[in-house]
């Protein structure tokens, strides 16, 4: 059997809904921002309740813009987690400021409680990432950055979706930066991300600087750059957001199948505390397994795309020499980089393959092929299949 | 049923019956909102066998609906009862709306139906009726074709299925990022420069950017370039912390060399020249001024794809060239798209990992950068476009051509200079009166644009550069007179006609 990661064939099978939405783009010839894009941005902003959204060019441009809105420049430091993508000490670099590093913890979020013991004269922002999907304990990053006088900028670039306590991830922060990206829960067909803000002012600087400091097409108040979402995507990013509510769904319910699953194997795998107020964008499942590598290997041996995101963590890349960390700096993300597996659990896994999955983990640890079938141990759970809803 | 507006809010029914009058509801019940004018109706334009009513007619219903949006489904609430299809054409009518971020309401709560004799009592909104009489107006006046800037849709009709095919297949493929036509456009499109490499980008600006990073550009550093160019050929330099140095340009409207050899100080760093308008700079001599100071040329040819100097194309004379692929450009993508075109194997190295946030692979990072990657399936597109570009290209310049013959008695015309191949990006003329002629064709439905109005040493984001009016006379006696009329593949002979006529018209009035 086949398990594969990549499900994007699958989700835009039908195409025809989006070849109508670009017929009429290209006859309206608005490929520079325009009335498509706007709408993308209205529709945003009222899915996740925030002001204003403003869309960009990717994530990582949304990160960048994010960070110059709120004023990080060179000699500042901005404080991020450790175990994230490579683009959110990116952007920091790309600003001019310097990322510090903090550990995660054991839901592989940043770790609230070590925040503060980071904190310098220098630090402008915190940065915290909703890493592969979940959140982390936002009220209380919230609650520092109050106190120190800090803004909070989330990297929610995984997580359109998230939810804490039914507020949306990315608007507990002065500002929120998303991706689009074609793994993301709101995906498009190539790049796309945006910022969300409460902040009029900010969302103001951000719409001039994100399309060349243009204050009208004659005029240029501040040099600025081309980060703009392609009206083509936002065309499809309005589409497919309609559908994000039902894909978490479904996430979550494999999500839920796979932990119960795992759970059988407690000595060889650790799965993940899942918040009872948070509803996770299931971007990556992940959980920690013991022999990673070798379980890895046995795994894409057997058909399934398993993944690791990512062997090596931040402080450790080439990238991070002048940042002057070394390992055992952060002893919780080192130990995940060398533990975690990304198994796809997202929404086109079907029960068989979810099962077949964990019967080929059990094979590997036990030796035994045959296994109880999970689909009657979480019967009074609500299922992966009851979950699977508009399909 | 329970609905959800976002940042856009009903503020009335917009109610158009089949006499052309234009009603609107207001949506006194929802607090705050102020003025429902908040419409922006465009330009007159007739199909060909439409009557001025029709035609008035389907724009104002086209405008709504495109107001309407991704709001659109709210339509199939409506009613039979008052009488939707028969009479009158509702649309729903939104704006933007301060403080208030999203309203649940209740179907036919937020948006009041009314019948039509409701309707016919209601006050006519007069910005409404003015928008109509407009448009009944434009659509009316007599041998009125309108003159679009360009027109995609009638470019590409015959690549239709190309496109559609080369959709289907990276959308099949799951690979949306970096696959493998973005390899085989960038192949082909190093070939068309004749360059040893070509680094498809996300766009022009960031071409620029990627090669100054790559080059190391920084605070301290000078960089010479046209005043009388895009803001990316400048910003771009700024952002890096380097300063744009200008130096002045000359009848061809691209940069003098004279002038770039008196700009350069011990800072120097660089030189951009830009092929304005598909028009190639004088490389040869700007070359040897560079090697002379041992300068980085990066070519600004955002607008130059195809151009050649002495047969030698744009893209292939300096360190580097940085191209936008922008709908609005001649070889373009269908959204922001740009290139990076150069022939040394280290800075395409350096350029193909920097736009992927410095990855040597999926594990590790060599260095922090950004996300700059050209979209595969624009990639994909992009192929199918080159198939037809040199059939473009020789279609622009021989409607160039024809606009030389039309115009010349009358304005300044963009003729080639020795040696040159102009690919005529933009046609612009030099012309007295500018901007009234710009209006005069306005009115007359001509759309032509100033590329660019204020040039970049008087901009107020160049205001800390220390420049005054003044300082560049060739600039910015050209911004005062520059003009770029309409000239796209799909242009036809009678649209350039009517362009030429007009252009007479209007000085045979002035005289
Ligand atoms: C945590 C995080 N930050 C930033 C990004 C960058 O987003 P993008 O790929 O859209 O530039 C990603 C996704 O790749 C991400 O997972
Ligand atoms: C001369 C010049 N340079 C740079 C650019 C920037 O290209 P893009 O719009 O693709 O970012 C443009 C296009 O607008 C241009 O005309």
């Amino acid at each position: 059997m086949k398990v594969p990661f990549n499900y994007l064939p699958q989700q835009f099978a039908d195409v025809e809904p989006f070849l109508a939405g670009w017929r009429e783009l290209a006859a309206s010839g608005e490929f520079t921002l325009g009335p498509f894009v706007e709408r993308f941005e209205a529709k945003f902003a009222g899915y996740v309740g925030a002001r204003h959204c403003i869309s960009t060019n990717n994530g990582t441009d949304a990160l960048i813009l994010a960070l110059k809105a709120a004023g990080v420049g060179p000699g500042d430091e901005a404080i991020t987690a450790v175990n994230t993508f490579y683009a959110t000490a990116g952007a920091i670099v790309a600003v001019g400021a310097r990322p510090v590093f903090v550990d995660c913890d054991h839901r592989y979020q940043i770790d609230a409680a070590q925040i503060a013991a980071a904190i310098t004269p220098k630090t402008k922002v915190i940065l915290p990432v909703h890493w592969a999907g979940a959140s982390p304990d936002l009220p209380r990053i919230v609650q520092l950055g109050k106190a120190h006088g800090l803004k909070v900028i989330e990297d929610a670039c995984p997580a359109v979706g998230a939810r804490l306590g039914g507020r949306h991830a990315g608007t507990f922060g002065t500002l929120g930066a998303f991706s689009m990206h074609p793994l993301k829960p709101l995906n498009v067909m190539g790049d796309g991300g945006m910022v969300v803000t409460d902040d009029d002012a900010l969302a103001d600087w951000m719409r001039q600087y994100r399309n060349h400091g243009m204050a009208d097409r004659d005029h240029i108040d501040i040099w600025g750059v081309n980060m703009r979402l392609q009206p083509l995507q936002a065309v499809v990013a309005s589409r497919v957001l309609d559908t994000v509510a039902d894909l978490v769904r479904q996430r979550n319910g494999n999500a839920l199948y796979l932990d119960q699953g795992l759970r059988q194997w407690p000595d060889f795998v650790t799965v993940v505390e899942r918040c009872a107020n948070h509803i996770e964008a299931q971007q990556l499942y992940m959980a920690a397994f013991q022999r990673r590598d070798a379980l890895l290997g046995f795994l894409i041996s057997r058909g399934i795309e398993a993944k690791v995101h990512y062997p090596v963590p931040l402080h450790l890349q080439k990238a991070a020499a002048s940042l002057g960390y070394r390992r055992g700096d952060f002893p919780v993300a080192e130990r995940q980089a060398a533990e975690l597996i990304t198994l796809p659990a997202h929404q086109f896994i079907s029960t068989q393959q979810l099962d077949y999955m964990l019967e080929t983990i059990g094979e590997f640890y036990t030796g035994k092929r045959s296994l109880t079938r999970m689909a009657e141990s979480v019967a009074e759970h609500k299922t992966a299949e009851t979950l699977r809803v508009n399909r | 049923m329970s609905i959800t507006l976002t940042a856009a809010h009903v503020c009335g029914v917009v109610l158009l019956r089949e006499d052309g009058a234009a009603l609107l509801q207001h949506r006194d019940d929802i607090p705050g909102i102020a003025d429902p004018g908040l419409w922006v109706f465009p330009g007159g334009h007739r199909e060909a066998d439409e009557t001025p009513e029709d035609a008035a007619r389907r724009e104002f219903v086209e405008e709504t609906r495109y107001r309407c949006g991704d709001l659109k489904p709210l339509t199939s609430i409506q009613g039979a009862d008052w009488g939707y299809g028969q009479d009158f054409q509702l649309e729903f009518f939104w704006s933007r709306f301060d403080g208030v971020q999203s309203y649940e309401c209740l179907e036919g709560q937020a948006v009041r139906f009314v019948t039509r004799v409701e309707a016919e009592q209601l006050p006519r909104c007069p910005y409404l009726t003015t928008v109509w009489d407009q448009a009944l107006a434009r659509a009316s006046a007599p041998g009125l074709s309108r003159v679009p800037y360009t027109n995609l849709p009638a470019q590409i009709s015959e690549l239709q299925p190309a496109l559609r095919a080369a959709f289907d297949r990276v959308i099949a493929s799951g690979q949306y990022i970096m696959g493998p036509r973005l390899a085989e456009f960038e192949e082909r499109f190093a070939a068309l420069c004749q360059t040893d490499f070509a680094i498809g980008v996300a766009d022009g600006t960031s071409a620029l950017q990627l090669v100054w990073q790559a080059y190391g550009l920084g605070p301290g550093d000078e960089v010479i370039t046209a005043p009388n160019s895009f803001v990316a050929t400048a910003s771009s330099i700024a952002m890096s912390g380097a300063k744009p140095v200008f130096a002045d340009v000359g009848a061809d409207l691209n940069l003098d060399p004279e002038a770039v050899a008196a700009a350069i100080t011990p800072r120097t760093k660089g030189i951009v020249p830009v092929h304005l308008a598909g028009r190639p700079a004088r490389m040869d001599e700007i070359r040897r001024i560079a090697e002379k100071h041992n300068l980085f040329v990066l070519e600004d040819a955002a607008q130059a794809v195809g151009a050649r100097l002495h047969g030698k194309p744009a893209g292939s004379w300096g360190n580097a060239a940085a191209f936008s692929l922008h709908p609005l450009k001649n070889l373009f993508a269908y959204g922001d798209g740009g290139a990076i075109a150069t022939s040394s194997p280290s800075l395409k190295d350096t350029l193909r990992q920097a736009r992927n946030h410095g990855l040597r692979n999926r594990e590790q990072c060599d260095y922090w950068s950004g996300n700059n990657r050209l979209d595969e399936l624009q990639a994909a597109l992009l192929l199918v476009n080159l198939g037809a570009f040199e059939q473009w290209t020789e279609r622009r310049r021989a409607l160039a051509e024809r606009y030389h013959q039309l115009l010349s008695d009358v304005v300044e015309v963009p003729l080639q200079g020795p040696g040159e191949y102009c690919v005529y990006q933009t046609y612009v003329i030099q012309a007295d009166h500018r901007d009234e002629l710009q209006n005069h064709l306005q009115a007359h439905g001509v759309e032509a644009l100033i590329h660019y109005r204020t040039p970049l040493h008087l901009q107020p984001a160049a205001a800390n550069l220390g420049y005054r009016a003044g300082d560049f006379p060739v600039a910015e006696r050209a911004a005062q007179r520059i003009l770029s009329l309409p000239l796209f593949p799909a242009m036809t002979h009678a649209q350039q006609d009517r362009v030429g006529e007009l252009i007479h018209q209007f000085y045979q009035r002035r005289c």
